[in-house]
């Protein structure tokens, strides 16, 4: 089957240049300091976020700034074949990608000697799970009130053949590559990127500038949930 | 043990030692360090040192089923090991986030990119399959892990050979000892090369340095690790964040590691052809890692030394005054950084006809040329061919 039809449409009926349905929802839970829900397309992350608080195992305590950890895993059924293992060596890899992003998003300076953990759930997989997991931890933290020095949002980007498409799923991650970019998108500098499969050095410009188009895209989403999110809770305590 | 931290004055005195221009092992920013591959007395054993950096990767194979969504392609499983052989601080038995990082960069770069062809390791469809294992081992943690990692895991991989098997016409297999018939050598299309950016932010102004040291990556502020094919394929992608940087410093780092990564890959193949050669011509059996071939710290360093003095005598004979050259020398490199770029985005291959020009881009290459199997003599000589190959394929 061809990622992109002869009318110009993929396999869901998008554009290639079209995202999925973004949604997203601030604070779930009450225990975590902050807690984050995002949906794109099938892919459907949980996040929450502790601290800052005391630093766990003094031995990684800094004076000078916060320590960062990300813990991620998915729940068994969140892919077509059950997982084995909500931890394997590939989570571990993507948490470290994570806490990296926060590592320069994060103003570190703020919070010496204290530990912010972030955990990541993933529910359904389909595509895209290291950007929907960063742009989750980016509205957990939101809610949480840490300090960040702007929105974190990721976007992924492929390409078939000739035709950059943005933010792949499964199915089609699995034919190309995946390029992963997460960004500042007011500051417009990039925080992290990410390639899995291979991919031509003369098309990872365009790929790259569409994955940032993507990532303004749903910057809007974000913020905008973030503000609806705040005007709520203005009424509400406006009103008691 | 915990790690031992590097004071305030250590650090300090390195980040504005390359602020000025400077690295502490003398290297200029975009200079890798030596590269030389050893290999075993078997197929598929190889020892890889990058400077100090050294990692061993051995193949083995066995025959087994194959997956039932792949009933027509041989298996490859990668396993890292890093023990506290390789740093004192590393644990043993414990995985610990370098080894997922490594994990990682070698899947894609090796796994992931399909350069190697599983479906030649196929017996018979649905039956039996070849499963070759990689074990990568870390001798000694010295900085740059990921690229000699990789470079140790491909020239194995090249070196290897299988085998041979028949099959009968009732379906039993029989496994050949290699002396019984001619080993089948793995067919691998393209050479994975994985090179390591670190950068140092001075104010605004970012700095790139290559291959860093372990002390520079004790010190770095963010690191972007590519692999990549001398083909142009990007196989990995790895920037894990830790800075924020923009888009164009990175993927002009990206464009300038293809010219690079072009050299590593002849270097690795070269040294690969030559051990086999060897192999096939000496009728003496290979004898494998011998003292001889094993430098120590101290060896390399007295030989980097030496390489220095003589280069300061020549340079005494061609009456440069060689302080100048010095001071200068990193400067130079800092400014043509940015006018290397632009070369670089406009064609490739135009500005590998240009690296001749300059007398330090022969250096350069020099210095990444293996020194395999022998002592230090061979070795240069084996330097100079490889040179002069390099400019003659670069004039044309």
């Amino acid at each position: 089957m061809d990622v992109i039809s002869p009318e110009g449409l993929r396999q869901d009926g998008r554009t290639p240049t079209c995202l999925r349905d973004i949604s997203c929802r601030l604070g779930l839970y009450d225990r975590p300091n902050g807690s984050a829900y995002i949906e794109i397309g099938n892919t459907k992350v949980l996040a929450a976020v502790y601290g800052p608080r005391e630093v766990r195992s003094l031995s990684k305590q800094n004076l000078d700034e916060c320590v960062i950890q990300c813990e991620m895993s998915r729940i068994a059924a969140c892919q077509g074949e059950r997982v084995r293992r909500p931890r394997d060596q590939r989570t571990r890899a993507l948490s470290l990608q994570i806490a990296g992003v926060f590592h320069a998003a994060i103003r570190k300076t703020k919070y010496p000697g204290s530990q912010i953990d972030i955990y990541v759930q993933v529910l359904q997989a389909d595509g895209g799970v290291t950007s929907a997991c960063i742009n989750a931890s980016a509205l957990a933290l939101i809610h949480a009130g840490v300090e960040l020095m702007d929105y974190v949002v990721s976007c992924t980007a492929s390409i078939n053949k000739t035709t950059p498409i943005l933010d792949v799923t499964q199915q089609e991650s699995v034919t190309g590559c995946e390029v992963t970019v997460s960004m500042l998108p007011n500051k417009g500098s990039v925080v992290s990127l990410d390639c899995a499969h291979t991919l031509h050095l003369d098309q990872l410009d365009e790929v790259v500038d569409l994955a940032m188009e993507g990532c303004q895209q749903i910057y809007k989403v974000m913020s905008q949930e973030v503000e609806t999110y705040l005007q709520d809770k203005n009424a509400v305590m406006s009103h008691q | 043990m915990k790690e031992v931290p590097l004071s305030t004055c250590e650090r300090t005195s390195l980040v504005s030692s390359i602020h000025a221009g400077l690295r502490y092992d003398h290297r200029k920013f975009m200079e890798v360090r030596d590269i030389t591959l050893n290999f075993g007395k078997d197929f598929g054993s190889c020892s890889a040192t990058l400077g100090e950096t050294r990692v061993l990767a051995q193949v083995t194979c066995e025959v087994v089923e194959p997956r039932p969504s792949r009933p027509n392609e041989g298996k490859l499983s990668i396993a890292v090991h890093l023990s506290p052989m390789a740093a004192p601080h590393l644990e043993p038995g414990r995985t610990n986030d370098i080894v997922d990082e490594l994990q990682q960069i070698l899947d894609r770069n090796i796994k992931e990119s399909r350069c190697l062809d599983l479906e030649s390791l196929c017996i018979q469809a649905e039956e039996s399959v070849w499963q070759l294992r990689l074990d990568v081992t870390v001798l000694n943690h010295a900085g740059n892990l990921g690229d000699a990692c990789n470079l140790a895991s491909v020239a194995a991989l090249r070196h290897f050979h299988r085998p041979d098997v028949t099959v009968e016409a009732d379906g039993r297999v029989t496994v050949h000892t290699l002396e019984e018939r001619q080993p089948i050598p793995t067919f691998m299309r393209k050479v994975p090369v994985c090179l390591t950016y670190a950068f140092f932010m001075e104010g605004e102004h970012c700095i790139t340095v290559m291959d860093p040291t372990e002390q520079e990556e004790r010190v770095m502020c963010g690191r972007l690790v590519v692999g990549l094919n001398p083909h142009g394929e990007i196989t990995s992608l790895l920037f894990p964040g830790r800075m924020m940087m923009e888009k164009e410093t990175l993927l002009s780092c990206i464009r300038k590691a293809f010219t690079k990564a072009k050299s590593v890959a002849e270097t690795v193949q070269q040294a690969v052809e030559d051990d086999l050669t060897q192999r096939k011509t000496v009728s003496v059996k290979p004898r494998g890692y011998e003292v001889k071939n094993l430098r120590s710290d101290t060896d390399y360093n007295r030989w980097l030394i030496d390489q220095r003095v003589d280069k300061r005598k020549l340079m005494i004979e061609e009456n440069v005054m060689p302080m100048e050259e010095e001071m200068q020398d990193p400067f130079e490199a800092n400014v043509q950084q940015p006018e290397d770029s632009e070369d670089s985005d406009v064609n490739p291959p135009a500005t590998s006809s240009k690296t001749p020009l300059g007398p330090s881009s022969h250096k350069k290459k020099k210095k990444e040329s293996v020194m395999a199997n022998g002592s230090e003599e061979e070795g240069d000589e084996e330097e100079e061919e490889v040179k002069s190959k390099l400019t003659a394929e670069d004039l044309l």
